[in-house]
């Protein structure tokens, strides 16, 4: 007897629908499993034999063939193990067919069967082509944020098949996943765009649960002493989604900005925590409460990580890389200058498409890559050089750590903030800075504004679409004429002092359609000036 | 001397027979394992020719050399004819301690190079003062800014700059200088002009400026750092460039002191403007000290780590130096002291003579700096004023502007910027200073 149970399995971070197939027949006993699969579902055997057998069902004396249809995709993960078990209990007569019409299941088994998380859920239930999914209690609410209604959860074999003999009804289907401490999804961002409210609207109740959350998880920006700039550099980068670069000495807080930039971003919209939710999950980390991702995440890889780690790939299973698991929110790269100079280079594509290709010779995969890049580095080997005069490295040695970041990778970066230690009186006034409260909410405000021109943040603004979006005040214009002519800027830096100084309008409140100003160019230009740190070397 | 070297064939063109004696010399210099002090020990008393086949045959018995051993073998690798071909190509000069042609002033040193290499014409060194100006390759603006206004104003008043042509407080130093000069033989080329055309009117122009001279540790047709390959032909064109290293040495960490003692025996006076508490600058004033050669300083922020050098110097008795008159001071106090020296017979004496004496002995005096045009500070808005009064003459960061005006930040850079644009102010790597 055959029996076919739908369900699927998972491309990098893709699900892709499979059909388990399972026959059985006379014949010297044995069990085999056919159609590409990868270790882990070739050990399920072993798995689904313990499960079944601890949850009061026979082992068959036959011979059984699993095929994996269709066979030319590679099958990878554990997740097949419940639709095997299923299909070898249908194949022996001990489920009616008809009980698996319009289901597709997907779970890893334990010995004791029960049911275990299965990384990729939220990839899987997009793919599934049957109406309802079964899926292990713990991945429900994931399955659920793309499949509501349709979900249901079971905590194990026993108990599912329990069910689909119809001897217990049907657990609940959760209809809509919900951010946590919150009474409904967090639209903000979406909310905001069609009515764009003064910045206290923003903190409201749901908003002060987000806020007091990220405040607890990355610090408040008031923690941070002195650092003006630094502090408004991690504002305008937070606004206008800019890269951002911190060059300044060991011990001048880089680190600690870095962490409050996250804070200050605000939750990510529904097709945004989705996006975080399937790299998050394909590549195994663990899932939230909430099952789906809603905060902006923060990664941030030790230098020592391989150019692989980094973009993603691996062998056949393509898991994503650092870069795609910071995607919608910020990859902080600290001592910038300490990474190979590969690893560096392989980050300019996808900085510049917000996807990136992983191409192997079995597999190939698109990972999401849109996040916001804050590095952080020494301005010299000595660390001094920021300071005139300051440094005592030898001008060749100060040239070739500043030659790491190539001059392509450098020119992404809108913002090339450098910072000094902070003073000591300074440290000890305990006079504190802005919290992150009220910086977050004009950060809402300025994402909003620009979200009304039709891109997530402004640093997508589209160079064409500048002298109507960011039309510059005569004054403006000269002080751009003056820093290019003086050799400060470089043409190509132009459009990326004007998508800064946009956003600084934005933050300073101006009309969304008002002419950026000559102050806001010249505050834009002065966060770049961490570039004149690194020329010197160069 | 590039276009003199480009020439096709010079006229010991072919078959250098017999090879001079400069050739022997330039080939002893690239010996592998021969410094300057061995160098000098086998010409004490040997021609370079005499040494060479000594060297060669093995026939010297120098306690230096004993060492070297090694040095004996590479000797014999070495094709003398084409070290010599190899000079003449680039251009460089041989000069020979002893012989017409070396700075006579550099010949009185006890530890004279026996070989030096130049480019361009040292014989400026004889005619006029010579004054070092010194300093970190690691200088901030104000070093930089204070080091070319020195060499301009001393090239200006007839005094050679001399200087290694490294990166910092050297470059600018000579960039000054080389710009003095040029605009001198601008000059007189005009005042000459005109003064034909006028039939023999004495010429009003200014007092011709002196060439600068680069001693530098590598060879002298290998500029080093590359950076600097425009000022070191500009030098060398409008002076000489100065080296004891010959073609084809590496640029080796012990050339550089070695240097510096070259830089402080050609010296009159050494200014150091910039330098940290370690470092070259302070190997050149250790050499100068040595040879009783007056050290100057300028004076810097206590704050500031370029000027940690100078400052401790100017502790321990250097002079200071404030702009180029307080070096010509020093320059003829010291002229008149080795006259005075002359005069007493040989008799070594460090007293100082009187300002007035030295101003007496004819030495120029630049002209003092016009007063600071006062800044009509009050006159600014209301924003700007306040800006420019919290950016001190000290580099300033941007945070401690904003600090010490407790003004947004779009506002402070505005007017940084409108200050910048009318010259009041000057910006970099987030760092502010009046100009």
């Amino acid at each position: 007897m055959t029996a076919a149970v739908h369900s699927a399995t998972l491309t990098g971070t893709t699900g892709r629908p499979v059909v388990v197939e399972v026959h059985d027949s006379e014949g010297l006993p044995g069990f085999t499993i056919v159609g590409l699969p990868d270790t882990a579902v070739r050990e399920s055997r072993d798995r689904v034999r313990a499960a079944l057998l601890s949850s009061a069902f026979s082992w068959p004396q036959r011979r059984v063939t699993v095929n994996l249809a269709p066979t030319a995709v590679r099958k990878a993960g554990a997740g097949l193990d419940l639709p095997i078990a299923l299909g070898v209990l249908v194949a022996l007569g001990d489920l009616p067919a008809a009980a698996l019409e319009g289901i597709a299941f997907v779970g890893e088994l334990g010995l004791d069967g029960s049911l275990r998380h299965v990384p990729g859920t939220i990839a899987l239930a997009e793919a599934v082509r049957p109406a309802r999914l079964v899926v292990p209690q713990c991945d429900l609410a994931e399955a659920s944020a793309v499949r509501p209604g349709r979900t249901f959860g079971v905590p194990t074999l026993h108990a599912l098949v329990e069910i689909l003999r119809g001897s217990s009804a049907w657990p609940r289907a959760p209809r809509e996943c919900r951010a946590p401490g919150t009474t409904r999804a967090p639209h903000v961002r979406g909310h905001l765009v069609a009515d764009v409210p003064a910045p206290e609207a923003f903190v409201d109740a749901q908003a002060e649960a987000w806020l007091a959350r990220a405040v607890e998880r990355y610090g408040d920006l008031a923690d941070v002493k002195g650092q003006r700039v630094g502090r408004r550099a991690v504002e305008v980068a937070a606004a206008g989604g800019h890269h951002l670069l911190l060059v300044g000495p060991p011990g001048s807080g880089k680190t600690m900005l870095a962490r409050r930039l996250v804070g200050l971003l605000p939750p990510l919209s529904r097709p945004q925590a989705l996006e975080v939710t399937r790299v998050h999950s394909a590549a195994g980390l663990p899932a939230p409460d909430t099952g789906i991702v809603w905060d902006p995440p923060f990664r941030s890889p030790h230098h020592g990580a391989s150019a692989v780690s980094l973009i993603g790939g691996g062998t056949a299973a393509m898991r994503p890389g650092e870069i795609s698991l910071a995607t919608q929110g910020v990859l902080f790269l600290d001592e910038m200058g300490e990474f190979p100079v590969a690893v560096l280079d392989a980050l300019r594509q996808p900085l510049e498409e917000g996807v990136v290709h992983v191409s192997r010779a079995k597999a190939s995969a698109d990972f999401p890559a849109r996040f916001l890049l804050v590095g952080a580095m020494n301005p010299c080997p000595c660390g001094e050089g920021g300071v005139p005069g300051s440094c005592r490295c030898s001008p060749s040695a100060r040239a070739r750590y500043v030659r790491r970041l190539s001059g392509p990778l450098l020119d992404r970066f809108d913002l090339v903030v450098p910072l000094r230690r902070t003073a000591p009186d300074e440290l000890l006034s305990g006079v504190p800075g802005e919290p992150t409260c009220s910086v977050a909410a004009r950060v809402v405000r300025a994402r909003a504004i620009a979200g009304a021109r039709g891109v997530r943040c402004n640093s997508e603004l589209r160079a064409s679409s500048l002298p109507s979006v960011a039309a510059l005040s005569p004054r403006a214009t000269a002080l751009l004429e003056r820093s290019v002519r003086a050799g400060r800027l470089s043409g190509r830096g132009v459009d990326r002092v004007r998508r800064v100084a946009r956003t600084i309008a934005d933050l300073a409140g101006a009309d969304g359609d008002g002419a950026v100003q000559e102050e806001h160019v010249a505050e834009a230009l002065a966060l770049r000036a961490g570039r004149e740190v690194l020329d010197v070397a160069g | 001397m590039s276009s003199s070297a480009r020439k096709p064939s010079p006229p010991v063109a072919t078959g250098f027979d017999p090879l001079p004696e400069e050739a022997y010399a330039a080939a002893l210099a690239s010996v592998p394992g021969i410094g300057p002090r061995t160098l000098r020990a086998l010409l004490a008393d040997r021609t370079p020719r005499g040494a060479w086949e000594a060297l060669v045959t093995g026939s010297v018995r120098l306690a230096v050399f004993r060492q070297a051993a090694p040095a004996l073998g590479q000797a014999r690798r070495l094709d003398v004819e084409a070290i010599w071909r190899a000079h003449l190509d680039a251009g460089v000069g041989v000069r020979m301690l002893g012989r017409p042609g070396y700075p006579a002033v550099l010949a009185a040193d006890p530890e004279a190079p026996a070989v030096l290499f130049s480019l361009g014409d040292p014989r400026v060194l004889d005619r006029a003062a010579r004054v070092a100006i010194v300093g970190t390759r690691s200088a901030t603006r104000y070093g930089l800014g204070v080091a070319a206004q020195l060499g301009a104003d001393l090239a200006a008043a007839g005094v050679v700059v001399l200087s290694g042509l490294a990166l910092g407080i050297d470059g600018a130093a000579h960039e000054g200088a080389v710009a003095a000069w040029r605009a001198s033989s601008e000059e007189r080329a005009v005042a000459t002009n005109a003064s034909s055309q006028a039939s023999g009117a004495v010429s009003h122009a200014g007092r011709r400026a002196a060439p600068p001279v680069g001693v530098v540790a590598g060879s002298v047709a290998v500029p080093y750092p590359r950076q600097h390959a425009g000022l070191w032909r500009r030098v060398a064109q409008a002076g000489a460039v100065l080296s004891e290293a010959p073609l084809g040495v590496a640029d080796l960490a012990w050339r550089f002191p070695m240097r510096n003692r070259i830089i402080a025996a050609l010296s009159d006076v050494v200014v150091v403007v910039e330098c940290h508490t370690r470092g070259g600058s302070l190997h050149t004033v250790q050499a100068a000290t040595a040879r009783g050669v007056p050290v100057g300083a300028v004076p810097g922020s206590v704050r500031s780590p370029a000027s940690a050098g100078t400052n401790a110097l100017l502790a321990d008795g250097c002079f200071v130096v404030r702009d180029a008159s307080d070096v010509l001071v020093a320059v003829g106090l010291r002229l008149a002291g080795v006259a005075q020296r002359g005069m007493a017979a040989g008799v070594p004496s460090e007293e100082p003579v009187g300002v007035a004496q030295a101003v007496a002995a004819g030495v120029p005096q630049a002209g003092a700096p016009a007063e600071e045009p006062a800044i009509g500070d009050d006159a600014l808005p209301s924003p700007t004023r306040e800006v420019v009064a919290a950016v001190g003459w000290d580099r300033t960061s941007l945070d401690e502007v904003l600090e010490r005006t407790g003004l947004e930040m779009d506002a402070v850079c505005g007017a940084l910027e409108r200050l910048r644009a009318r010259g009041i102010v000057h910006g970099e790597g987030g760092w502010w200073e009046r100009e």
